[in-house]
This record gives C-alpha cells, sequence and structure tokens, in this order.
C-alpha cells in the first residue's frame, strides 16, 4: 500500500462514487452501496497493514492509516451501509442527490480520521459539514440552517485550536504539536477550542440545539449522521486531548483525584449532557425528537468517559461510542421503517405495531436494551465501565448523575417500545405491513455486532486496548467475557449462564401456566367497547412525570440563542445606518478617511 | 521648502471636497468635482515646472522644463473632461426621472 | 510568445469594431464580445503560461523603461488577468440575456470595462495604472446608469461621486511620487522609494492606498458598492464584483508591497480588512433585497483579502490571491443566479423568492457558489480563507481573527437564510434558459476544480513570496 492507494481507496472512490450516484436516478442508493462495500472490503483487507503516507495535491495531506483509525472507520463503514441499505428501499425523491451528499459526508469522515495534519482534518471536516447540511436541507431550510450555524460555529473553534498551535509551531502536523514549544497556558486555549469545536458535533450542552431539528430529517441520513458523524466528535476528542496534547500536559493543569483540571469541567459538562438530555427525551412525542436527545444524552455519557481519561474510562468511551453507532443508527433506522410504512412521526398516533412489523420490533427492542445499558447487552458494558471510572474516582456528581440518566434512559425506551410497538392497533394501521427486505437487512447488520459484541465483550475490547497502547496509554485489564477495574468489573459469561437458566424458567413457567393469547383488540375491555384509538394510552404518556418538571423545563437553551442572537441583529440594524444613501455623506467619509489614515500615517512614522 | 503654488493647488482640491460636501445642488457637485480634478492637474503640471526654462521643443536652446508632467496632464485633462460629460449626462438622468437636481427632494422622491 | 499588450488590444479593437458590426446586425454584436473575451481568455492563460518562470516586460512605443510606457506582467498578475478575462467571458454568455437596448453601446461599455482591468492587472507603469483605472471607472459609471431607471442612476452618479474623489486621490499620489522620483516606472519607484521625503512619502501612500481602495471596495470608501450592484444590470452587477473589483485590490496589493514596502503601516491595513468585513457582513445581515446582499457580502469577501494582505506573511498573501479567484468565480456566480432568481420571482426581494432555486441546474451551482464563498472545501473559497487565518494566527493576530471569525457566523447566516428561501418549497419551478445556466454551471465546475485540486493555482502563487518582497 501506498500514498496514492490508501488516498484513492478512502477519498477519491467515494467521491467518485458521490460524482457517478448522482445520475443513478433510482438505483443511486444502490450505486453508493457498492463504493462503499469497496472501501469496506479494503477496510477489512489491510487490518495491521497500518502506516504514515503524505499526498501532495498542492497542500499537503498527511494521512495515517493505524488503529485508532481503522477502529472509528469499521463503525462509520457499518452505519452507511446499512444506511444506504436502508435508503435502498425508501422511496427518497431525488435518491441520486441523496447519494450523492452521503457518500461525500463519508468521504470527509473517512478525511477527517486518516489526517494526521491540521489542514487535512480541517478541510475533511469541512466537507463532511456542507454535506450534512444540504442533506438537512433536503427536508428543512430552518433546521439545515440551525445546523449549519453550529456547524460553522464547530469549525471555527476548531479553526482557533489549530491557529494558536500554528502560531507557536508553524507547522500544520499533529506530531510537531508535541515538540514542546507551545507553553502549557496555550494548550489550555488550543484544548478547550477544540473540545468545543469537536464538541458541537457530539452535541455537548450547551451547543446541542442543532441537534433535535438535524435528526428529524430522512431516517436514512439521520442514522448516519447520529450513529457515524457524531463519532467524529469523540475522535476529534480523543485525538487532540490524548494524542495531538497528552497525558502529561493534560496533568500538568493540576488534577482533581487524579484526573485532569482541564478534563473534569469536560466530564461533569457529559454528565450534565447526558442527564439534560435524558430527561428532555422522556418529554418528546416525536420519535425523531425523542431519539435526538436520546442520542445527546448518550454521547453525553462518551464526553464523561474522554473528560476523565483513565484507561478504563477511555476504553469505556470508546466502547460506548461504538455500542451508540449501532444501535443509535439501528433505532433511527427502525423509527425510518415505522415511519415509511405509517406515515405518522407521532408516538400517540402509533400503537400496537409489534405484531405488524414482528423484525423490526425484534431489531427496535434489541437496540433499546442496548441503549438502556440493560445487563447483556454490550451497552450494558460500556455504561458499566464509565460508572465504574466515575466511582472509582469518588465522583459524587458525575456518577449519580450518570445514572439517574441511565434510568430516564429507561422510560423513554420505553415509551417507545411500548408507544410504537405495544398496546392497541389503531384502525388505520391495520393494513401496515413489515418494513421491506432491504430495510430489514440494514437493521440486521447494525444487530449482529450488538448481539456479538455483548456476548464476547473481549474482541472489541482487545480493538480498543490496541487503540489505547497505540495513542500511549495503559490499556484495560480484560479476558474474552470479563474486564477487571480497580473495584470489580465485570464478567459476561456469568450473566449469560444466568440469563439463560432465567431465560429457560421463564419458558417453563410460560408453558406450564397455558396463557391465555387474546386478540390485539381484546385488551382492556371493561364491558365497555370503545374504539380501538382511545384504548392506546400512548398519549400524554409520563405527564405526572412531566408535571414535576415543569418548573426546569421552561428554560430553554435554544431561546437563550434566540434571544441572544436578536440582541445582536438589533445592533447590525443600528450599523447599517451607516451606509445612509447619500452620496455628500460618503464623500465627506472619504475626506475623514483621508485625514485619519494621514494622522496615523504620520504617526507610525 | 513648498512652492506657494502648490499651496493654491491643494486649496483648489480642498474647496472641491468642500463643495462636493456642503452643497446640494448635483451641478453644484460636479463643479466640485471638476475643481478638485482642476486643483491636482495644476498640481501635476507645476511639478514640472523649472525656473526661467522654456518648453521642450527642438531647436530651442534649453533649460527646458519636465516635458513629462504636461503629457500627463494633457492625459488627465482628457480624463477629467469626459468624466464630467458623463456626470452631467447621468445628472440629466436623474432630472429626467425626478425632475428636480437637488440632492435632499432626490433622496425623497420615490420611484 | 504572447505580448501582453494584445490583451488590452484586441478588447479595444473589438469595443470599437462592435458598433461597426451593429450597424449590420444587431445580434452579432452580442456574439462578438463572447467571441472577443473568450479569445482574450485564451491569450491570457497562454501570457500565464509563459509567465510562469519569470515576469515579462513588454516596451511600448519602443521607449526603455523607466522612461518608456511598459507592461509588467508577473505570474501573480498573469493569474488575475487570466481570472479576470475567463469570467468576462463566461458573463458574456450571461450577457445574451440582456434585453435593454442599445446593445451595441452596451458591449462596447463591457468590453471597454474587460480592457481597463485587464489593463490595470498588467501595466507596469504608474501612471497607465491611473488611465486604465479611469477607463474602467468610466465604463463602470455608463453600466452602472445602463438599465436608465432612478435606482439606476442614483447609483451611477454615487459612483460618479466617489470614485473621481478616489481618482483624483490616485493622481495626487502619482503626483507627489513624480515631484520626488521623477519617474513613473514601478520598479524604478520601487528601487528608489527610500529616498523620498518621508512626510510626502506617507501622503503619496494614502492617497494611492485610498484611490484604489475606492475600487477594492474598503472601508469606508465601499459606500456606492451596494447602489451600483443593486442599480445595474444583473450581467454588470456579477462583472463589477468580478473584474474592476480585483483590478483594483490587485492595484492596492502592488502599492503596498510592490512600490511602497511599508512593513509598519501592515497593521493599519489589517485593520482595515476587518473593518471591511465587519460592516460588509453585518449589514449584508440585514439586507432584504438580494443584489444588496451579495454586494454588501462581496465588501465583506473583499475585506477578507484587505486582511489578509495586510497580514503580509507568504501564506496570507498567498491566501489572499487565491481568495481574489475564489470570490471573482462565486461572486459572478451567485450574481448570475441573483440575476435569474430576480427574472424568475419578478421581484428583487429575497422573500419573494420561495423556490425559485429548486431546479438543479440552478439550485447546485447556487449551492457551490455559495459554500464556495463561505469558505468550505471542496471548493475554491476554502484554501485562500484557511491560508489568509492561518497567516492571521502566525502574525499573532488571536483577536482580529477572533472578530472575522465572528463576522464570518453572520455571513453563514445570511447565506443559510437565503438557501433556505430559495429551496423551500412553494412556487412552481422555472426552467432557466441555457444562457443563464450555461455559465452557472462553467462557473460551479472551475469552483469545484481548483478545490478539489488547488495545485496548479498554488503553483503559480508561490512566487508571493518574490511579490511581497517587492518584485512583479
Amino acid at each position: 500500500m501506498d500514498a496514492l492507494t490508501l488516498f484513492g481507496i478512502f477519498i477519491l472512490l467515494p467521491l467518485v462514487g458521490a460524482l457517478l450516484s448522482y445520475f443513478g436516478r433510482k438505483y443511486a442508493p444502490i450505486i453508493a452501496l457498492i463504493f462503499v462495500a469497496i472501501t469496506g472490503i479494503f477496510l477489512y483487507v489491510w487490518y495491521g497493514n497500518f502506516g504514515s503516507y503524505t499526498v501532495d495535491i498542492g497542500v499537503k495531506l498527511n494521512l495515517t492509516f493505524d488503529i485508532t483509525t481503522w477502529f472509528f472507520m469499521l463503525m462509520i463503514n457499518t452505519v452507511i451501509f446499512s444506511s444506504l441499505l436502508f435508503a435502498v428501499s425508501a422511496d427518497l425523491k431525488n435518491a441520486g442527490g441523496f447519494s450523492t451528499l452521503m457518500l461525500l459526508g463519508f468521504t470527509g469522515a473517512n478525511g477527517v480520521l486518516l489526517s494526521r495534519d491540521f489542514l487535512s482534518l480541517y478541510l475533511f471536516w469541512e466537507l463532511m459539514s456542507w454535506s450534512v447540511y444540504v442533506l438537512i436541507l433536503r427536508t428543512s431550510g430552518e433546521y439545515a440552517r440551525r445546523y449549519l450555524l453550529f456547524g460553522v460555529l464547530s469549525a471555527y473553534f476548531i479553526i482557533m485550536g489549530i491557529g494558536i498551535i500554528y502560531y507557536y509551531t508553524g507547522s500544520f502536523l499533529y506530531e510537531d504539536a508535541l515538540s514542546g514549544v507551545i507553553p502549557y497556558y496555550a494548550w489550555a486555549w488550543i484544548l478547550v477550542f477544540l473540545i468545543l469545536g469537536f464538541g458541537v458535533k457530539m452535541a455537548i450542552i450547551p451547543l446541542h440545539v442543532w441537534a433535535p431539528y438535524a435528526y428529524s430529517s430522512e431516517q436514512p441520513f439521520v442514522s448516519f449522521l447520529s450513529g457515524g458523524l457524531s463519532k467524529l466528535g469523540t475522535f476529534g476528542i480523543y485525538m487532540s486531548m490524548y494524542s495531538i496534547a497528552g497525558v502529561g500536559i493534560l496533568d500538568s493543569f493540576g488534577t482533581f483525584r487524579g484526573v485532569s483540571l482541564l478534563g473534569y469541567p469536560f466530564a461533569l459538562l457529559g454528565a450534565i449532557t447526558a442527564f439534560v438530555g435524558t430527561i428532555l427525551a422522556i418529554f418528546q412525542d416525536d420519535i425523531r425528537k425523542l431519539l435526538a436527545y436520546s442520542s445527546i444524552g448518550q454521547l453525553g455519557y462518551v464526553m464523561v468517559g474522554l473528560g476523565l481519561g483513565t484507561s478504563l474510562a477511555l476504553g469505556g468511551a470508546l466502547f460506548h461510542a461504538f455500542n451508540h453507532a449501532f444501535f443509535k443508527s439501528l433505532l433511527f433506522l427502525g423509527a425510518g421503517a415505522v415511519i415509511y410504512r405509517t406515515g405518522k412521526y407521532k408516538i400517540s398516533e402509533m400503537g400496537g405495531l409489534g405484531y405488524r412489523m414482528p423484525f423490526t420490533f425484534l431489531f427496535v427492542l434489541f437496540a433499546i436494551f442496548g441503549l438502556a445499558g440493560i445487563p447483556l447487552t454490550s451497552g450494558f458494558i460500556s455504561k458499566w465501565m464509565l460508572y465504574e471510572a466515575a466511582i472509582e474516582k469518588k465522583f459524587v456528581i458525575i456518577a449519580p448523575l450518570m445514572l439517574i440518566a441511565s434510568v430516564g434512559a429507561f422510560l423513554y425506551s420505553y415509551r417507545i417500545l411500548y408507544g410504537i410497538f405495544l398496546g392497541g392497533l389503531k384502525e388505520e394501521h391495520k393494513k401496515v405491513k413489515e418494513a421491506p427486505a432491504p430495510m430489514l437487512a440494514a437493521m440486521f447488520i447494525l444487530m449482529l455486532p450488538l448481539l456479538i459484541f455483548s456476548i464476547v465483550p473481549g474482541w472489541i475490547l482487545g480493538w480498543i486496548n490496541d487503540v489505547l497502547t497505540n495513542t500511549g496509554l495503559k490499556p484495560i485489564d480484560y479476558t474474552q467475557f470479563t474486564y477487571y477495574s480497580s473495584i470489580g468489573g465485570a464478567n459476561m459469561a456469568t450473566f449469560w449462564i444466568a440469563f439463560m437458566v432465567l431465560f429457560f424458567v421463564a419458558v417453563a413457567i410460560f408453558i406450564m401456566k397455558r396463557a391465555r393469547v387474546v386478540n390485539q383488540y381484546d385488551n382492556y375491555f371493561a364491558g365497555e367497547a370503545p374504539s380501538s384509538v382511545a384504548l392506546h394510552a400512548a398519549h400524554n404518556y409520563y405527564k405526572p412525570l412531566k408535571d414535576t418538571w415543569a418548573p426546569m423545563l421552561k428554560y430553554s437553551v435554544d431561546r437563550a440563542y434566540e434571544k441572544f442572537s436578536k440582541f445582536f441583529v438589533d445592533g447590525f440594524y443600528e450599523i447599517k445606518k451607516i451606509y445612509t444613501g447619500n452620496p455628500q455623506d460618503y464623500a465627506a467619509y472619504l475626506g475623514i478617511a483621508f485625514l485619519i489614515f494621514l494622522i496615523i500615517g504620520w504617526w507610525l512614522l | 521648502m513648498i512652492p506657494y503654488y502648490y499651496l493654491g493647488s491643494i486649496s483648489l482640491v480642498v474647496i472641491g471636497i468642500y463643495i462636493v460636501i456642503a452643497k446640494k445642488n448635483l451641478i453644484k457637485i460636479i463643479i466640485g468635482l471638476d475643481i478638485m480634478d482642476t486643483g491636482v492637474n495644476l498640481l501635476l503640471i507645476s511639478v514640472g515646472y523649472v525656473k526661467n526654462a522654456t518648453a521642450p521643443i527642438e531647436n530651442v536652446p534649453g533649460p527646458y522644463v519636465d516635458p513629462i508632467p504636461q503629457a500627463l496632464v494633457l492625459t488627465a485633462i482628457v480624463i477629467g473632461v469626459s468624466v464630467m460629460a458623463l456626470a452631467l449626462s447621468i445628472a440629466i438622468g436623474i432630472y429626467k426621472k425626478t425632475g428636480t437636481l437637488e440632492l435632499d427632494e432626490i433622496m425623497g422622491v420615490e420611484e | 510568445m504572447i505580448r501582453p499588450v494584445l490583451l488590452i488590444a484586441f478588447p479595444l479593437f473589438f469595443a470599437f469594431l462592435s458598433p461597426i458590426i451593429g450597424l449590420w446586425s444587431k445580434k452579432w454584436v452580442r456574439y462578438l464580445i463572447i467571441f472577443a473575451t473568450a479569445l482574450n481568455a485564451t491569450l491570457a492563460g497562454l501570457l500565464l503560461l509563459e509567465v510562469f518562470q519569470h515576469p515579462v516586460f513588454d516596451i511600448i512605443g519602443g521607449f526603455q523603461p523607466p522612461l518608456g510606457i511598459v507592461l509588467m506582467v508577473g505570474p501573480l498578475g498573469a493569474i488575475i488577468a487570466f481570472i479576470i478575462n475567463l469570467v468576462a467571458f463566461i458573463i458574456s454568455i450571461y450577457n445574451l440575456k440582456v434585453e435593454k437596448e442599445p446593445i451595441v453601446r452596451y458591449s462596447m461599455l463591457y468590453l471597454l470595462l474587460v480592457m481597463g482591468s485587464t489593463g490595470m492587472v498588467l501595466t507596469g507603469d504608474l501612471f497607465n495604472l491611473f488611465v486604465f483605472l479611469e477607463v474602467t471607472s468610466i465604463a463602470s459609471y455608463s453600466l452602472a446608469a445602463y438599465n436608465k431607471d432612478k435606482k439606476g442612476f442614483l447609483g451611477a452618479m454615487k459612483y460618479v461621486i466617489i470614485g473621481s474623489i478616489g481618482s483624483t486621490f490616485v493622481l495626487l499620489g502619482i503626483t507627489l511620487i513624480y515631484s520626488e522620483l521623477r519617474t513613473l516606472n514601478m520598479l524604478d519607484i520601487a528601487a528608489r522609494i527610500g529616498t523620498m521625503d518621508p512626510y510626502v512619502k506617507i501622503i503619496a501612500f494614502t492617497s494611492l492606498f485610498l484611490g484604489f481602495g475606492v475600487e477594492a471596495e474598503m472601508f469606508p470608501l465601499n459606500t456606492w458598492v451596494p447602489d451600483v450592484y443593486d442599480g445595474a444590470p444583473n450581467p454588470i452587477s456579477a462583472a463589477f464584483a468580478s473584474l474592476p473589483a480585483k483590478a483594483g485590490i490587485f492595484a492596492l496589493a502592488r502599492v503596498i508591497f510592490t512600490m511602497f514596502s511599508f512593513t509598519n503601516f501592515l497593521w493599519f491595513v489589517v485593520i482595515m480588512g476587518l473593518l471591511t468585513v465587519f460592516f460588509g457582513e453585518l449589514i449584508a445581515y440585514t439586507q432584504k433585497n438580494l443584489k444588496r446582499m451579495l454586494a454588501y457580502s462581496s465588501i465583506g469577501q473583499m475585506g477578507m483579502i484587505i486582511m489578509g494582505l495586510g497580514i503580509g506573511t507568504t501564506l496570507a498573501v498567498e491566501g489572499a490571491f487565491y481568495q481574489m479567484i475564489a470570490h471573482a468565480l462565486g461572486k459572478a456566480l451567485l450574481f448570475i443566479a441573483a440575476g435569474f432568481l430576480i427574472y424568475a420571482a419578478k421581484s428583487d426581494k429575497i422573500e419573494d423568492m420561495k423556490g425559485m432555486a429548486r431546479n438543479p441546474l440552478v439550485g447546485i451551482p447556487l449551492l457551490i457558489g455559495a459554500l464556495s464563498i463561505m469558505g468550505m472545501p471542496p471548493f475554491a473559497g476554502f484554501y485562500g480563507k484557511f491560508f489568509i487565518l492561518m497567516g492571521g494566527f502566525s502574525e499573532g493576530y488571536y483577536a482580529i481573527i477572533a472578530l472575522f471569525l465572528a463576522a464570518s457566523i453572520v455571513e453563514v447566516a445570511y447565506y443559510a437564510r437565503f438557501i433556505k428561501i430559495v429551496f423551500e418549497k412553494g412556487n412552481r419551478v422555472i426552467r432557466p434558459d441555457a444562457a443563464t445556466y450555461i455559465p452557472l454551471i462553467l462557473l460551479a465546475i472551475l469552483i469545484v476544480l481548483i478545490g478539489v485540486y488547488p495545485k496548479p493555482i498554488l503553483a503559480v502563487l508561490q512566487h508571493v513570496s518574490a511579490f511581497i518582497t517587492g518584485g512583479a
């Protein structure tokens, strides 16, 4: 493998695919799928075939293919593959444009992951950023506008970070940043800018307000955005904190119970994000918004891990990011399948679809288990690692916040489960069919890793350990079924055996009791026969809880931003008055400018 | 030491700018522009002046004045004239559309 | 061997040929300007290849420099001239759409505009620079008023007043330089600038800086821009943003770098650039009229270029030149698209343009243009912006860059608002005709090409380091 091959396969090939698939009309997602599959194959073939290369397109792009890149690429590749597979049968309007933009986003993601210099990082970051913008634009210009403002904010934070590094080193390479020329107070600025910049993509509070809007676009794309592209934020923060800066510099700011003072506030922010995201998710009736807030919350967990910075925390963060990529994409695709079949977004308008769409139900159920961190799923392990990382350091704010958020995750998961798949079927949904085969296949692909890694977490922990050692951190202590920490760890083998025993006991009881199978429309009757619409109780779900939280819910970051921007726009109108439209004023400006220039010129002399 | 005729040209420029800024009539403004232009042209021609020198013509014994500013100022005058002509024609256009040449009124007149 | 003077002679020839052709057929005049600008663009391209290694001096009239008139073409001048002519060619295709009579005079003035802008870039003589500036200005004044409505006349009047004061300043600066140095050749001036009386030097520099600042849309000399861009015919708005503005800024760059190498004045240029960006972008946000919004946005972009020049490191000036190219292409594209939108919506208010860009023939180029102006890769605008920013950082202008980025967010905000409206579902989609979408697509392809593979442009721009230290 040489520079051009690497560049060709991971960057040029998707770009060519993007160009070709635009003209693919109905078959565009399939064309895109083929191109993604090719990169996927190379990703598989080239595992272990790592190296660093430079590509010259006028500016030098420093691309490195290593285990970190590979690990993140694996997620993104799988997620985009299933998203495109889903899109094949989703009847999108202008599917050509959709596939093109997806592949552009994919190219950007690959580039961000491969780049080891700031120029190419920024280049591909922005490429990814605007292709997402145009994808959202397909649904709504207003959502896209909100996204773009934050996308650009993120890019400019990153630019500030990069710029400060460039001021000291005069080079764009990551490795030059560590040459010791950057004083530690500058590192504080650099890291804060970079973390905030990448944090926008992870939707860290208070930079999350774009997410609920962006995640309300077309489901196959949102599944890629939430599952795949948001992981670039994780990657960026991981790289900037532990690879570009490194633990030594982080610890030079002082430590709090062994955690860097720079990392701790971000861990706290992550915990708050997890908490707030989850609380807000509970009260959403729109399935897309619910999943969006859930996504915000879950990435808050990842942020906690990245902020804490111990091997256990980072391992947990990477593992959780990995899990999130799969279960959240799966959920979005599941929601997409339901929306595709019913045309409804509101949870309260659905219900009882479990019998109509059994496979979708099964897959979504599995994703929900992972999301809620129910034991037996890989989501449990990663969350458990993060809890332990927080508890180990005795962080009495972070750990409880995360635990509460986990309970909250349970609540909104149940809302999805009950509101969509259980309960009474609505009259108008009686003809609803199971989702088309490509959609099911897409969901199945995403379910597989969740299943496998919940039984054998050791495989993925092996990769995570490689990533950690590659970054220069201590590896985690693990075996095929177990990981160990100073306060316990978790053994999945025991869990599975216990589960299997309990499962068979339950099955035995079920068979022995001879439970009566009732018709779906037969439940809840109490002498009266109301219509099936009234039977479904997903309307105003969690109302008591919502009433409890009402005093808190009236504060909205969204509105704060609107006020903030209105203040500035009023200022713009004031400034506008300078351009009076009268040429005499303008001539006077010219004269005044001449005098001012002269005075300054003389002064400078 | 700055020659006194420089002051004349500078004052022309200042007067021109003053007219452009202060006078409300378009024609006067255009005249102001022309005065400015004239001031600079005067400066340009005076730069080439050499005391007791004659025009740079063949067969006339020197010392000559610098011929280049003369060539330059000719060009500048031509350019100035054409800009003035254009400005006046635009003023005519404005008058046709608005019926006035007073700048305050022009700004107020809606189409 | 291409003589640079041909780039000036041909448009002039065709400009005065067009009335003669016009006697015979009005239709052919339109094709004549396409042919003339295409020829010019080709010549400029060949010239660019030729001057790649070293600057070319074209001596006019047989007098040797520094006495005689000379054209001085370095790689940077050549590429700007090339871009100017290329864009002029592409806009001239869009000119086919111009309905207003008399087309003959229109073509003539358009070619004079092209010729003047090209001349400003190619000349090596200060007084010739003034002459070309005036040719450009006179053509611009007339074209600005070409619609013959109140908006056009008033815009042109403002332009005439500000422009003449500006060119008076230029002439003043030239006079002062001549009075001290007795030369008008730029390289000669550069060599002997040290012998100048410092006070006269400051006045001369200020005069030239302000004079070219008018064309380069620098704050506070850019007050004419919105009115003129708004009042002019649509192709001319596109041409204004790409031809005279670029020539003006290149002249400004030559004043700053080639002639006076004021290094202690540069921070002030940066501040002026920042102010330009600020006023441009912030006011653009308040605009409801599309062409005015684009005009203010153009001011903002030019401010960024001025900032890049002021920062003065190789990287930043490289970025500034890259940005000139990107802006010439991007703004021309947006103005052509704006022309279509105004035509389709029969209104110049943005709010009336709901869904007008939903046809991909307009929509995709429009998006590419807007993203390029925002500085997104892989479009032309990316490298310029990035280099200017990084150059700024390397000189330690943190606060200025931060403010600049804040203004950039405002820029993104109003472009996003505009895009939101024109892609909204609603009105029926109107299909553009070939004279509209061909230029749009050509420009979009160029923007993407330059952005995806910047190597050729950067290879030319590496001569910036020689330019900064006072070369051609």
